[in-house]
Parts: structure tokens; sequence; C-alpha cells
């Protein structure tokens, strides 16, 4: 439970909860007349409220997807107790009081997943649910509605964490899954140092499920590791080369294409790619931004943050396809005016860990020269202010960056990252924070590019190690948090032992 | 059992040893098939998969020898489809299409199949039979990408732009306007109607589709200029005038970059074309006349007077340059601003559409 979420039930008062109070009761339309705790109050009448009476479920999996100021999507799957899937959820503001007339049914997915899109909720608001549709909710089914677009959240801040190749757990790379849940102890760890305050997004790089992105490895990488999270934060992720399965990755330019070389395809009439099937991403703009009428690429605000997704894995294989993307993230960014924009996609534009921003590996990684090439004019152009990507297992964290679209060795930081005039770029940190208006140009045109895909395995470097527009880079295990006020925007790498081991900054 | 000669392991040694510093590489996806090849040897799936990894790593010799050894186990169909996937790679997309042409005569629902030879037909030019296949495609896959269906669009309009009888631009826009049913919104295919509409001077269309738009782009400056220009193509110069302010009011909100200047230099373009028009109660003729002589179509001189002195550029444009064009233009240039165009801009596909607004000035 949220450390906001402590408090007195604020629809009906009660000296103890409703559901304590309705044990044993049976029948729907029970009534509620509660009184203050105090006593002092003399006892207020409320309607008769008639609550859910379901039976808890605890799904194999349970996710939050497309949480939004005002809508929401509740998805799970299978049961741990072997009985049927659960088929209907209730939810409400109330933890303890869940009423009847919010009970929803699940439609049920090719793939077994069952999905309750909830509707009219409000902005900046705890809602708890209950698959199973129970009269209470349990302490870990809850989450919070974003802000209005353009809003910061009652705290003012906007909490991410951005998981890149992280889905080792399960797999041959880990088969305990010891890394990956290491970092994310590091990040629990720290986030409790900090004060405890919540994750309201988790932004995943790709590679979310290794080898063949199947649907059983999605279970052990993601589903058995991040359990508690998921089911109070949505995750928003983007395709990596193993969501494409590990069978001729560059060749395969439609997910009609995915091939595992282990497991199966996802069943007709889903998608055969198990990523498009576990995740449902927006495709006609719900949550802001331009509709993109395709879930391999989209955008969606959370308050004052704007977050896009790109496809560097298949979208952008294809000439036609890549061209409709760039037109999309143009149109997208033209409309955008939050306060800060962050760009996720899996090949990062400048790295020198274990891939090579120098190399296409013939064909392999020719995504990286794409995304360098013709991208990242347009984040500058369009006040992109941050860009993550995984791939390379490592954590290399850029200068301020602009106009850097060649080779490693064409970079030069009087040219291209924020300097101090005499051409030594500035790391982002203490006096050296950047503007978001480069205090350089005048003009919101730079960008730091993070390569952040050490969330599951810390692997090796290229020839060149470390990559010279990188203002850090480390191989080692770790996870990235992004804070976003309205008027500053910080981000820290946490290793497992929940030590920040590089920090930036970018104020307003 | 088939078994790798020695060349050929030595090969996949050195291969390995190459990539091993490349974490969850191609090596490991290399040993963990060849494991399984060799504790089930008759798995012909498996050749195909690991000759499609060959291939990524450059291994061709090695990539066709398991497609073979997957023909050999009875897996002809597939092996016709990973060879022909192969050929394309190398570009010999001659050799290609014969393999995606009996496969897909096996398998005519295959959507990756009827992609790839979509995609290949259109890339050999054969643009009658590669929009066969994207339409195909498009029923077989209606998860398929906005890309697929914007090429099939694309595929038509060159078409028709090849004086294909078959084939008219109302065809494009019907595939568009039919996909955008089937899928939501819609807003990229929407998008390129509109610069359909546009190209073809149906103002009045385009700005249907625009405000089509209006729910997700009403926070764009871009789009109320687009507004703006289609309005003033019609001659609706005042609401033309009101866009123009909607997107000035929220292009001051926005941080300085590049595309906010762009959009700035399109503003400032447009302001003076539609208070040239009002004060001065032109037609779109006489604007279309005028912008003609600052701007004339590519391939005459262009008028460029002092660039940032207006007031000076006036009367010189007027007498050098008055005898280009009809007679009323000289009376309508002599108070008529010339409105700049960007030097550098992020968007030069405007500034290089402008003889075709100006046509389309004339045309409403």
């Amino acid at each position: 439970m949220p450390q906001a979420l402590s408090r007195i039930n604020i629809l009906l008062p009660l000296a103890v909860s409703a559901a304590s109070l309705l044990a044993g009761c049976n029948g729907a339309g029970r009534e509620i007349v509660g009184e203050d705790s105090s006593g002092d109050v003399p006892a207020t009448p409320v309607a008769p409220v008639a609550l859910c009476q379901g039976q808890e479920s605890q799904p194999e999996r349970l996710y939050l997807q497309q949480v939004g100021a005002t809508r929401a999507i509740i998805k799970w799957r299978g049961n741990k107790e072997g009985d049927n899937d659960a088929s209907t959820l209730c939810y409400g503001t109330d933890q303890d009081a869940l009423a009847l007339s919010s009970q929803q049914q699940a439609e049920v997915t090719a793939t077994g997943h069952s999905e309750v899109l909830l509707t009219g909720l409000s902005p900046d608001t705890v809602y708890y649910y209950s698959v199973g549709a129970a009269p209470s909710a349990l302490d870990s089914r809850w989450f919070r509605t974003a802000p209005a677009t353009g809003e910061a959240p009652q705290d003012g801040n906007v909490r991410i964490w951005v998981l890149g190749d992280s889905g080792t757990a399960g797999s041959t790379i880990d088969p305990e899954g010891g890394d990956a849940r290491d970092v994310q102890a590091g990040y629990l760890k720290w986030v409790a140092d900090q004060g405890g305050e919540a994750t309201d997004l988790v932004l995943m790089l790709g590679d979310i499920a290794y080898l063949d992105g199947t649907d059983e490895q999605f279970q052990s990488a993601v589903f058995d590791v991040y359990t508690d999270i998921l089911s109070t934060a949505a995750m928003w992720p983007t395709i990596g080369n193993h969501e494409m399965g590990a069978s001729g990755l560059s060749f395969w330019t439609s997910t009609a294409m995915y091939l595992p070389i282990q497991g199966q395809r996802d069943p007709l009439p889903d998608s055969p790619m198990p990523y498009l099937n576990i995740y449902s991403l927006p495709t006609q703009g719900e949550l802001g931004g331009e509709p993109s009428n395709t879930e391999q690429y989209y955008s969606f605000d959370y308050g004052n943050v704007h977050v896009v997704s790109l496809d560097s894995q298949v979208t952008i294989r294809d000439a036609a396809n890549n061209e409709a993307m760039k037109s999309w993230l143009i149109a997208d960014l033209a409309a955008n005016d939050n306060d800060w924009t962050i760009v996720i996609f899996h090949h990062p534009p400048y790295t020198k860990g274990s891939h090579d921003s120098d190399s296409t590996m013939l064909g392999i990684d020719q995504p990286i020269f794409d995304i360098r090439e013709q991208y990242t004019e347009i984040f500058e152009d369009y006040g992109v202010d941050l860009a993550y990507s995984g791939h390379s297992h490592s954590y290399e964290r850029s200068f301020y960056l602009n106009g850097h679209t060649g080779l490693e060795a064409s970079f030069d930081p009087s040219i291209h990252a924020e300097h101090d005039g005499m051409g030594n770029p500035l790391s982002g940190q203490g006096e050296q924070r950047y503007r978001q208006v480069s205090d350089n140009s005048g003009a919101d045109d730079k960008v730091v590019y993070t390569v952040a895909g050490s969330s599951g395995q810390a692997t090796s470097t290229s020839d060149g190690y470390p990559h010279n527009a990188m203002a850090y880079s480390e191989i080692v295990l770790g996870s990235v948090v992004i804070d976003a006020t309205p008027s500053r925007l910080s981000a820290n790498f946490i290793n497992i032992e929940g030590e920040s081991l590089d920090q930036f900054v970018i104020e307003r | 059992m088939h078994t790798i000669a020695k060349p050929l392991r030595l090969a996949i040694m050195l291969l390995l040893c190459a990539n091993a510093q490349a974490g969850m590489g191609p090596q490991q996806r290399l040993q963990q098939l060849s494991e399984r090849i060799s504790a089930s040897s008759d798995a012909p799936e498996l050749y195909l998969r690991r000759a499609l990894i060959y291939a990524e790593v450059g291994e061709y010799r090695l990539a066709f020898a398991d497609v073979d050894s997957a023909a050999q186990l009875g897996h002809t169909t597939r092996s016709q489809f990973v060879r022909g996937v192969l050929l394309y790679r190398l570009g010999q997309i001659d050799q290609a299409l014969p393999l995606f042409d009996a496969y897909l005569d096996a398998h005519p629902q295959d959507p990756a199949a009827t992609l790839y030879r979509a995609r290949m037909r259109r890339d050999s030019g054969q643009l009658e039979a590669a929009l066969e296949d994207y339409l195909s495609y498009l029923k077989l896959r209606p998860e398929a990408e906005p890309g697929d269906t914007l090429m099939a669009a694309r595929l038509i309009v060159n078409l028709a732009g090849q004086g294909h009888a078959n084939y008219r631009i109302d065809d494009a826009l019907a595939l568009l306007d039919e996909q955008r049913r089937l899928r939501g919104h819609g807003a990229s295919l929407q998008r390129y109607a509109i610069e359909l509409e546009s190209a073809r001077c149906h103002s009045a269309e385009a700005l249907d589709r625009l405000q089509a738009l209006h729910a997700n782009a009403r926070r764009s400056p871009s789009w109320h200029l687009q507004l703006a220009e289609q309005l003033l193509l019609q001659g609706r110069m005042d609401q033309a005038s009101q866009s123009l302010a909607q997107a000035e009011q929220r292009l001051h909100k926005r941080r300085p970059s590049a595309s906010k200047a762009e959009l700035e230099h399109r503003l400032s373009f447009l302001r003076v074309v539609i208070d040239n028009s009002t004060q001065q109660g032109l037609d779109n003729e006489e604007i279309s006349a005028a912008l003609t002589h600052y701007y004339p179509p590519q391939n005459s001189p262009p008028h460029h007077p002092h660039r940032h002195d207006h007031g000076a550029s006036h009367s010189h444009a007027v007498h050098s340059h008055g005898e280009h064009h009809q007679a009323h233009s000289h009376d309508t240039l002599q108070g008529f601003e010339q409105p700049q165009l960007s030097e550098t801009g992020y968007a030069p596909q405007w500034r290089e559409n402008l003889s075709a607004f100006v046509a389309c000035l004339t045309r409403q």
C-alpha cells in the first residue's frame, strides 16, 4: 500500500471496515450505516451500498496497462490456486468497500488474457481493485491515475523506473533470475532510502524476455519477477530484438514473421508475437499523443511528461514502415507541449558496450545507424529531453547532445555537446547541470541519450569503450530512476546495492 | 544424420570466437540450435532457423547448406521460403521471386510470405503485382502496420501517375478510408489523404479531413497552420486568420527549437499573404499572381529583393519583374508586401510545394 493510502476512509467513515462489518452477510444490497470513529459526531446515514461478493483471485500474471488520467486497463491470466481464471473485477476508491456497481466482466483474448478497461476515472486518484470481485482489495492491488495532461501530480513528482534488457530470469542466461531480482531490490532500496515514493511508470527498453520473447519466457522473466510493482504501476515497453524470437532477427520485418528458436508462436487469431498479445498499448491516442494505429510504436501523456515508444526492431527495417513511423513521430512531437519528453527504443545510437555503434554487424545492428542518422535530428528539433535504449548490456549516459550523427570518431564536444564555452562538455551534475533551453544555443535542442541495458545482465565492451559522447559508462547491473517535477528532471542510475552511481539534472 | 564437414566446423568455431563479446548474440543462438540439431537431426525446421542465423553473420554458404538439409529432410516448401528470403537479402530478386511464387501457391494465406513478395515486387518495379500482394496482406493481417497501407496507397498513386487507366487517386483515397474505418482513427492514413487532396487542390476535402484530426491534433500549431492554408485556399480569409492566430498562440508557448523556428517562418509567410489580401481586398487570383511574381516556378529566375527590407523591395520588385506577369499583377504588387521564405528550415517540402500551393489559389 502506498504511504499516502494509509489514511481514514473518506467515503464511508466507519468505525470498523466495511468488509469486517459485513463479514458473514449474504446477498446484495447490504446497507452500511457508519459513524465517525471519535463518537463525537452523530452517526451519518449514508445510502445503502451493495458490495461486490466474489472471491479474491491470485492470477499467475497480473498487470496494469494504459493507466491514464481517466482510464486504466487491468489484465491478468491464470490462477495460482488452480481454479478457473477470475472473470470479473471490482474497483473503487475505498479499499474496504468495492461497490457491486463497479463490477466489470473481463474480456478474454485468444491467448487467455482477461482484460478489463476502466473508464471515467478521476485524475491523480488512487483506485483499488479486486480480481475476482471481492468486496475489498488486497494491499497490493491499487493504482494511481495519471494527473490531467500537462499537470504535475499531487506530490509534485512523476517517478519513472527504467529497465533495459531485463529479461534474463528463467533463461539459460540466468535460470534463477538472481540478477534481475537484485536489480529490482537495488531500486526498491534506493526508493526506500529516498522516502518511499511510489513508482508511477515502468518503462521497459526491450529484450524483456530472453531468448525468444515467448509467452512462457515473459512469465518467468517479467511476471514472476516484478509481481508486486506491476500490480500497482503500468508497464510501458518497446520491442527489442529478442521480442521477435532469436532466429533471423534482421530478416523479420513484420511481426507476422515472429520466429522463436525455442517455444511456440502464439495462436491465431491473436498475433504470433507474444509481445503484442501480452501488452495492450494505445493506438488511437487514448492517453494523448498522435494515434499511431499500431502497438509497435505509440505515445502517451502522463501528467506533464510525454513518453514516446519507437519500434527500432521491426518497423524501422522496412523503408515504407520506417517512413510512416517518422512521419507519425513528427506529428506526435509537433502536438506535444508537455514539460518533459522521453523517447524509448531498443537500439542505441551511441554505444561501445556489448554492441558497437560504429558497426552494423552485417545488418543486425543497422537500426543503430538508422536511429542515429534519421531520428536524432527529429528528437533534437522537437524538444525531446531524454532518449533511453538497451541492446548493449551496460550503462552508458551521454552528455547533452545535438547533431552527432556520425561514427564515434566524428564526435566533437565543442560542436555536439553542451559545453562550458571552452569546448569542455558539461556533465549534467552539480554546477554543470543542464538547462532544457541550452545556454550554448538558446534553443531546446539537446538530448541526453542513455543506454540502460544492464537490468538483467552486465556483459562486455566493444573496441573503443567508453564512447566519447558518454559522460558516464560502466558495465554493471542496475536500472534508472527518472524524477520529473515541473521545473526539474533528474535521472539516477541505481546499482544492486541501491546506490546511485550516476546522476544528472535538467532544469527548466 | 546430417553432419558438418571439418572446414565448416572450423568456420563455425571462428565465428563463435569472433562474436564472443556480443553477449547474447548469434554465437549462442547458433550453439543452441546446433545442440538441438545434434540431438534431433531430423528436425528440418531447426536447420532453417540456423540458416537464418548463419545468414545474419554473413555465412551464406553455411546458410544455404542448412536450407539444403531441411529440403532433403522433406521440408521442401518451407525451404523455398527461407531460400527466397536469403536470396532477397543478397539482392537476387529474380531468383527469389519464383521461390515465393511456388511457396505461396502452396500456402496462399501465409502473411509473411505475402508481405515479403510484395516488397520484392515493389523493389523490382512490378508495381501492379506488388499492389496485389499488399492488398492481400492487408486482408490477411488486420493489425498490419500503417506503413503497409500507406505503401499500397502510394503504389496506386504511382500507377495513376504513370497513366494506368485502372488506377486513380480516388482509389488510393478509398483504400485509405477503408483502412481507417477498419482501424479506428488512422491519423497517418488521414494525413496522407490530406496530402493527396491538397496536391490536387481539393481544399474543401483536405479541410474536412484536417478537421477530423481535431481531437488529437488541436494542440499542434502545425495543424492550425495547415488549417489556415486550406482556409486561405478557399478564400475564407477571416477563418484563415483565426486559425493562424490559434497557431500563433500555441507556438508562442513553445520553447525555442528548430521546429518552432520553421513554423514561425511558415506562419509569418501566411500572415503576410492573408493581411495583404484582406487589407487590399485581393482575390485568390491576384494573390497567386503576386506570389508567382516573388516566387516564380522552378526554372524561372527567382526574384530576391533585399530580404530584410520589405519596404524597399516593393518598387524594385514591380519595376524589375513586372513584365513577367499579367497586367493586373502590377497594380496588385503596388501594396503587396513580399512574404519571406525561410533560408533554412525543417520542412523544406513546404517550400518546394509553394508553386503547387500558388497554383491551387487559382483553382478554387
